[in-house]
């Protein structure tokens, strides 16, 4: 039964690790707590039940509009229909026509902004709702990076819409924040599936050097490095300035113009590109396959992110590689970006005092050339908006600052730990450790790619570009 | 100094202000903004085609006439001014003249439907995978609706290509590149980043450059043809909406007071409204508003002086008349194309 939906609505032949459980687990109407790799499929586990119920909706809480957005497309893609998604994009006329058709919608796609609204609320009681899905649900944890405050109202959210059986959804999460989600989310004795965070077939390399080496460096490694491949920067100028020096490499970052970040990223995934130099910006929805190598210029803050990242290669299971550079100065650079998210004291002092004295956010914004797009500024005011005092907000910008240094330690110790490199992500995931080749630098196993041949670059020619776009698929980049 | 394309583009529209506007004024000219002060700019001083048309910047503008001024081709006092060694830079014909502003948004909405078609129909006729290079709802949905009025996808795939591959061939081989190279299907297009990259020159003059190759790439497409036929709906009126309005109860025969009080509108909107009319409408009730010894009087003094600046103007009329007097005979005065 469950393999002829996955066959017949989502064409595939067989689940994936962790699917089948999951999915049988939702249908016995459990709460379940899932933790599953990204590219692991998670989609699957909450859209496929629904075909299995005769009424009822599925609603799904997913922080990211891009995720949203591609989400529903793809659904709509399949030819399902009775799909639709409230956030921040839709118009007022939109979100009453969706409110009004609720009990004709198979998947409801929110955002926790939305599911805020007591309106949406209200329409949401009244209607039966088979499965409460939260995607991403990391975010509910005060203990991670991307703790959400809107997150933080999903539980008794839930209860209000009649406690529907709750799948709780993230990709990763160590013991402590599966505690939370549970807590959180106020799930009654869920079943817990746990993917295990190893991608086997991922080796992981570090390599230290020196500031000034570092552009050598990867100038040499690329030169023995399998492609396609991501190079991952922190900063726009720096994936700019990378793309510069590497053969017939792109960048992508979101200051792009919206159809150039298309382009790019329908370039990659054809194949016409096969290195992309990018800031974090990239990679949501973009499922590509054949990944075989995920460079990181600078490490990333986190753990988590860092394993998010190099997540994205290998996903068709051939062997792949992640190599992290790492040179003295990189964690001040990670910290020195992690306090800019976080108004100054200055700011925080200057805002509180004028607010106090009845003066208009506007007129603040224009006094003290405040950007009202700055996310630290955001950040302040929203904070400002929800009645939180100065010392509130210094407290806990402080817990949030510590937090953030911890994780940011954490990471520096994977890359100056000198023992296994896979047996130290795991341990911190809560997993014990284990064997394989081709596991990482420490361990020495590993295998060395192919040189690379470098190809020409064909000379522009718009009589052969304008028949190709129109007719055939040659290459010509 | 190098002359890229922005800087000469800045500079010929400097030289058209002829020293009577501010950098304030030349900005919101580039940036569009549709104000009664903007769109007479526009209109008095030739500027039509650049209006909205410069993605720039408030920060990335100010450096630019920075670097013009240090070059020495413009000065900065009260007002901009073209200097003559920033004269000398300026060849004809102007190049701004092919930005396509006086379109409005009408070539860049044309080229989004356009691009975003082609992308959807050559990949579901071959069936591959492809993400939507246009991300705009409305655009997505009206290729949708397109999408299903297309009986046969290869006859129009073909019909397609030899309405564009004949228009390339009447442009320059530089802008037949730059449009070939920016169209996805079988292929994608290639990013601004990576045709800057390609042709060797600044991404912005680069992104100008692609706006004047598809505005004379409009102008070569048959006017009968399938790809203009997809932008017979797009609205590219100069007028504001709000004026539009004044204007259907002026040609239904109210007056001028009727209508302000009608639609609750201050004397200062009513006369921006009716300066609106006088600029872009065909027939205008010129005699209700100066008499024909007025117009003239206005005219040559204009003309005398090459200036359209209201102030110069009025201090040299020998006749009372108000500022929205002036406004209105120079309004109907520039030539319309
Ligand atoms: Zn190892």
């Amino acid at each position: 039964m469950m393999e002829d939906v996955l066959k017949q609505i989502f064409r595939y032949d067989g689940f994936r690790d962790g699917q089948r459980q999951i999915v049988e687990s939702v249908l016995d109407g459990h709460d379940t707590v899932a933790i599953l790799p990204t590219g692991g499929g998670k989609s699957i586990c909450y859209q496929l039940p629904s075909y299995l119920q005769t009424t009822g909706l599925t609603l799904i809480v997913s922080p990211l509009l891009s995720l949203i957005e591609d989400q529903v497309m793809q659904i709509k893609r399949r030819g399902e229909r009775s799909v639709a998604k409230l956030t921040s994009l839709e118009s007022r006329d939109q979100k009453d026509h969706i409110l009004r058709h609720l009990n004709q919608l198979r998947y409801l796609y929110l955002s926790p902004e939305q599911l805020a609204v007591p309106q949406i609320q209200q329409r949401l009681a009244d209607i039966k709702i088979n499965l409460f899905v939260v995607d991403e649900a990391h975010c509910i944890s005060q203990w991670g990076h991307e703790f959400r405050t809107e997150y933080a109202k999903l539980g008794s959210i839930r209860k209000q819409l009649g406690n529907p059986t709750c799948l709780a959804l993230t990709a990763t999460a160590t013991n402590q924040v599966e505690q939370d989600i549970i807590q959180g989310l106020a799930l009654t004795q869920p079943n817990r599936i746990r993917h295990s965070v190893n991608r086997p077939e991922i080796q992981l390399i570090v390599e230290q050097t020196e500031q000034n080496e570092k552009d050598a460096v990867l100038k040499r490694r690329l030169k023995t490095t399998n492609r396609p491949c991501v190079i991952y920067t922190t900063t726009r100028k720096e994936a700019e300035r990378i793309a510069a020096f590497v053969p017939q490499a792109a960048y992508y970052h979101a200051g792009l113009e919206p159809e150039d970040r298309q382009l790019i990223q329908q370039q990659f995934l054809h194949d016409e590109i096969d290195c992309l130099v990018c800031t974090s910006a990239f990679g949501m929805g973009v499922d590509k396959g054949n990944v075989r190598t995920v460079i990181h210029y600078t490490m990333p803050a986190t753990i988590e992110a860092y394993m998010q990242e190099i997540g994205r290669a290998g996903r068709d299971g051939q062997p792949s590689t992640a190599v992290l550079l790492y040179a003295p100065g990189d964690p001040q650079l990670q910290q020195f970006l992690a306090d800019k998210q976080y108004a100054s004291l200055l700011w925080i002092d200057q805002v509180t005092q004028s607010r106090g004295q009845g003066e208009s956010f506007e007129s603040i914004e224009q006094r003290l050339h405040l950007e009202p797009d700055d996310p630290a500024y955001r950040l302040l005011k929203s904070q400002l908006k929800e009645g939180k005092t100065k010392s509130q907000i210094i407290d806990w910008q402080e817990n949030r600052k510590k937090i953030r240094l911890r994780e940011l330690m954490q990471m520096i110790n994977y890359i100056q730990n000198t023992f296994c490199r896979r047996a130290f992500i795991l341990e911190h995931f809560g997993e014990k450790p284990v064997v394989q080749d081709r596991c990482c630098d420490n361990c020495g196993t590993l295998t060395v790619d192919e040189p690379v041949i470098e190809v020409d670059v064909n000379q522009l020619d718009w009589k052969r570009r304008l028949e190709e776009v129109f007719f055939s698929s040659r290459p010509s980049v | 100094m190098e002359k890229t394309i922005v800087r000469q583009i800045v500079l010929e529209a400097i030289s058209r202000l002829q020293n009577e506007r501010t950098d304030r004024s030349l900005f919101h000219l580039i940036q569009g903004k549709r104000s009664a002060t903007s769109l007479q700019d526009a209109h008095f001083y030739g500027l039509e085609a650049i209006f909205g048309m410069v993605p720039l910047k408030k920060d990335r503008f100010e450096q630019l006439l920075q670097e013009l001024e240090h070059a020495g081709w413009i000065e900065r006092e009260q007002t901009l001014m073209i200097t003559d060694a920033g004269r000398a830079q300026i060849t004809s014909p102007f190049l701004l003249d092919d930005l396509g502003g006086e379109l409005r948004g009408y070539p860049m909405q044309l080229w989004k439907r356009i691009s975003l078609l082609i992308q959807s129909i050559v990949c579901l006729d071959q069936n591959t995978f492809f993400i939507p290079i246009q991300q705009d709802s409305g655009i997505k949905e009206w290729v949708r609706q397109q999408i299903r009025q297309i009986p046969e996808r290869s006859v129009w795939i073909t019909a397609v290509y030899q309405e564009l591959n004949k228009a390339l061939h009447q442009l320059t081989e530089r802008d037949a590149i730059l449009i070939s190279y920016r169209l996805s299907g079988q292929k994608t297009g290639l990013s601004f980043p990576q045709l800057s990259e390609r042709l060797g020159t600044d991404l912005l003059s680069l992104q100008l450059e692609f706006v004047m190759a598809w505005r004379r790439c409009l102008r070569a497409l048959p006017e009968d043809g399938l790809i203009l036929s997809l932008g017979n709906d797009i609205d590219h009126f100069k007028m504001t909406q709000s004026a539009k309005k004044t204007w259907e109860l002026l040609k239904q025969g109210y007056s001028v007071q009727q209508i302000a009080e009608r639609r609750r509108l201050k004397k200062s909107t009513m006369e921006d409204h009716l300066v609106e009319i006088a600029m872009y409408a065909t027939a205008f009730p010129l005699e209700q508003f100066v008499t024909a010894i007025q117009y003239e009087e206005v005219v040559r003094v204009s003309d005398q002086l090459q200036t359209f600046s209201l102030k110069r103007i009025k201090q040299e009329l020998t006749q009372e008349m108000d500022y929205f007097q002036i406004r209105i005979v120079l309004a109907r005065k520039v030539d319309r194309p």
